[in-house]
């Protein structure tokens, strides 16, 4: 009888370590993998690179390519997929807005209001983020032109918020 | 008697066994949030616009330049460190200006003009030559 008694008071005891393990486990991994990481600057970097390497081959800027390009046909000469179905509300609105301007040459690709933000990132979190990169390359008469290209991601919703 | 104190020794056993479980719990718990607040992923130089392929497409646009009839690979290729000097200076000149300040270093000619540069240096081999810019 004593014996099956001390059964009894053992299996509460499991039990409450069962449960307080438990809620340390769900804790611990809750709070690790509850954080949001924005990577909307990295994914900046990489269109913006991704760009460059569309318009500019060996540090040559591909003059005739460029003179082609223009806002409607910018995705397929690029070979760029800017559309995104990962949410319902990036369905119809645009997430990125991209500016070109490249040896006196200036298109723009995306919402045009996301450069209303540009230079604010610091104040707030869920705006859009914004990547310029400038460089200096030749065109094909061996003249140095400087080669503008900004990059801005939304995408708040899977980063920011 | 003797059933009662091995009944205390095992109750004493299974209440450290509990603080034990407990503190350890704690611990995981704050470890996990401290990592949590680690940024493992965001960089500054990223997020600047800050990248290999800038540096190198614009080292491959020096490297293209051509200075009367002779571009500055061909110099490296002939080993003409004075020419490869003067005119990547004038360049690095050219750049600053624009508001570019970058470095540049040739290995084995031993050439090396500093241009206050920053960021990712990106490097190419000219015949063998290692060449570096970095903005």
């Amino acid at each position: 009888m004593n014996k099956k008694g001390d059964e009894r008071v053992l299996s509460l005891y499991w039990f409450v370590m069962f449960v307080i393990i438990s809620i340390g486990v769900v804790s611990g991994v809750y709070l690790f993998f509850s954080n949001q990481i924005d990577v909307r600057g990295a994914e900046a970097s990489i269109l913006g690179d991704r760009i460059v390497g569309c318009l500019v081959q060996n540090g040559i800027l591909n003059e005739k390519l460029l003179e082609e390009m223009n806002s409607d046909n910018f995705e397929e000469k690029c070979r760029l997929i800017l559309k995104d179905d990962s949410l319902e509300a990036y369905k119809d609105k645009s997430q990125f807005y991209i500016e070109v301007n490249a040896d006196g040459k200036e298109f723009a690709v995306g919402d045009g209001s996301f450069k209303a933000f540009c230079g604010q990132e610091e104040s707030k979190r869920n705006i859009p983020i914004c990547v310029d990169k400038i460089l200096i390359i030749l065109n094909e008469d061996n003249e140095f032109k400087e080669f503008n290209i900004l990059v801005a991601v939304r995408k708040v919703e899977q980063n920011a918020i | 008697m003797l059933s009662k104190k091995g009944q205390i020794g095992q109750t004493m056993t299974w209440i450290f066994a509990t603080i034990i479980v407990i503190v350890l719990t704690f611990l995981f718990i704050y470890v996990s949030g401290e990592i949590d607040k680690i940024n493992f992923t965001s960089s500054d130089s990223l997020n600047r616009g800050d990248s290999k392929v800038v540096n190198q497409q614009m080292l491959f646009a020096i490297l293209n330049k051509e200075f009367d009839g002779k571009s500055v690979s061909d110099m490296i290729k002939a080993k003409d460190k004075e020419n490869v000097e003067r005119n990547v200076k004038l360049i690095l000149d050219d750049f600053s200006n624009k508001g570019i300040n970058c470095s540049f270093y040739v290995n084995s000619l031993d050439v090396g003009i500093d241009g206050d540069g920053e960021g990712t240096p990106a490097s190419i081999d000219v015949d063998d030559i290692e060449v570096s810019l970095w903005c």
